[in-house]
Parts: C-alpha cells; sequence; structure tokens
C-alpha cells in the first residue's frame, strides 16, 4: 500500500503559460519512454524479482515514478491552464483541444494514448534489468531534449531534477544487476 | 572469510549490502566490479557510499550522492 503527501516532490510554480512546452512535456506523461510507463514497468517486474534488495529497488524507484508522473501533470496542467483556445489555435497545440479540451491526458505529445505495449514484464529478472537500464537512458534522453526545448527557469528546474533521478535509476538498477548476477552467478538456470 | 579479495575490511573496493534495514540481516558482498568478469553480461560499478549533500543542495541537484551529479 501507499501513504499519499500532499505536496509534489520537486516544488513546481510555473508563472508563465506555454502550451507548445505543455505539448512537448507531455510525452513524459503517456509517451513511451514516460513517468507512467516506467512505474507501471517496475511496479509490475517487481514481483518476479528473486532477492529482497532487487524487489525493494524496484518498489522504491517504480513508487518514485508515480511521483514524477504527478509533477509531469502538473507542470502540462500549469502550463496549459486558462490558455484561450484562439491561443492554442495560433500556437497549433488545437488539436490536442479539440480532443481533450485542456485536460492533462496520458498520451504523447502527438496525442498517440498510453498503451501498455510500452513496457515488458518478464520472469527473467536480468531481461528485466536490461530494459530497465535502457528505459532510464532514453528517459533521460527525453529530458535532455525538453531542457534544450525550455527557456523558464520554472520549467527547466524541475526537468533537470527529473534527468539527474533519470541517472540515479540507472546506477540503482545496475546495482540490483550485479546483485542478481552475484547472488544467482553459481546457479545455472537452463 | 576465505577470500582476503572479498573482505570489505581489507579491500575498500567491497561493498556490503544487508537485506534488513539499519545493516541487518544476511550480508551479500559486492566488489565495485566483478571479480570474474562474464563475456554477453551488462556490468555497472556498484557504488561506494562517501560523503552525503546538505538537504536544501540535494534537492536542487537531484540527489544527495555528489558522486552521482551528472
Ligand atoms: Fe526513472
Amino acid at each position: 500500500m501507499w501513504l499519499y503527501e500532499k505536496k509534489t516532490q520537486y516544488p513546481i510554480n510555473i508563472k508563465k503559460p506555454d502550451p507548445r512546452m505543455a505539448m512537448n512535456i507531455l510525452t513524459q506523461y503517456g509517451g513511451p519512454n514516460g513517468e507512467l510507463a516506467a512505474s507501471l514497468r517496475y511496479l509490475s517486474q517487481r514481483f518476479s524479482m528473486p532477492t529482497k534488495e532487487t524487489k525493494a529497488i524496484l518498489n522504491d524507484i517504480g513508487t518514485e515514478e508515480l511521483a514524477h508522473l504527478e509533477m509531469i501533470g502538473t507542470m502540462v496542467h500549469q502550463l496549459m491552464d486558462k490558455v484561450p483556445p484562439k491561443e492554442l489555435e495560433r500556437l497549433h497545440v488545437d488539436t490536442l483541444y479539440a480532443v481533450h479540451g485542456r485536460a492533462v491526458y496520458p498520451s504523447d505529445s502527438n496525442g498517440v494514448p498510453f498503451t501498455a505495449a510500452y513496457i515488458e514484464s518478464m520472469e527473467d529478472p536480468i531481461a528485466n534489468l536490461n530494459e530497465n537500464l535502457a528505459a532510464e537512458q532514453k528517459a533521460r534522453a527525453t529530458y535532455e531534449y525538453l531542457i534544450r526545448m525550455a527557456d523558464d527557469p520554472d520549467v527547466i528546474d524541475p526537468l533537470r531534477f527529473l534527468r539527474e533521478r533519470e541517472v540515479v535509476h540507472y546506477q540503482r538498477f545496475g546495482e540490483a544487476l550485479r546483485i542478481v548476477q552475484e547472488v544467482m552467478g553459481s546457479k545455472k538456470f537452463y | 572469510m576465505e577470500n582476503p579479495n572479498l573482505n570489505p575490511n581489507l579491500n575498500p573496493n567491497v561493498v556490503s549490502i544487508y537485506a534488513g534495514n539499519n545493516c541487518t540481516g544476511e550480508v551479500t558482498l559486492i566488489p565495485v566490479m566483478p571479480m570474474r568478469p562474464e563475456l554477453a553480461q551488462a556490468y555497472i560499478p556498484y557504488q561506494i557510499y562517501s560523503r552525503i549533500m546538505p538537504a536544501q543542495e540535494a534537492l536542487k541537484k537531484g540527489t544527495v550522492f555528489p558522486e552521482l551529479v551528472k
């Protein structure tokens, strides 16, 4: 079970709406390398991890990714909030408006809805951990693209925080892989 | 401790991992890099914990570990 804290993991207070940036950041909500995919991937895979420590690593990171999902949703909402539809049209964000209004919907920046096909969960923990290393690197690269496009410090600061968390997660999945290799190294499974 | 290379007291490049909280429970010893690396496996060096940053700085950076700031 979870305990909820009524605040975001990193403070988000965007004063200047920017619907184009909202649309770009949306991919980290419901896109292929986004936070929803990350959380569901790790929280599903944790059941097949072979040791307590590696179960805990996946549980902790999967939980943190939910907090990141909340951060990204907050950013998209603040960047889109109260922007007049005519302005959305001028900025070419009107196709998202036509489908969802200014709501936060789990899709990528092109409006492609979230799908569990973005993730895998296998019984083989080495396969899972290799996927997770790749997932963290892809998320880090995505945040680097977003940081290059952003120019408001209120947007850049939380994006930099999220990017650094991906670096730390990469390290932790690498350590989980090492634990699995060391603990199961003597046994052969085939 | 059969292998002195795997003794964290003799080898600073070995990390002890505890199954329980606060260094309790069964311990697993992990060298920073594997002693006998195998082909067709990926290896990430294990982190050796040293100093941690003050909370305010850590929140700004996104980690408490200075060696992980990239
Ligand atoms: Fe992550």
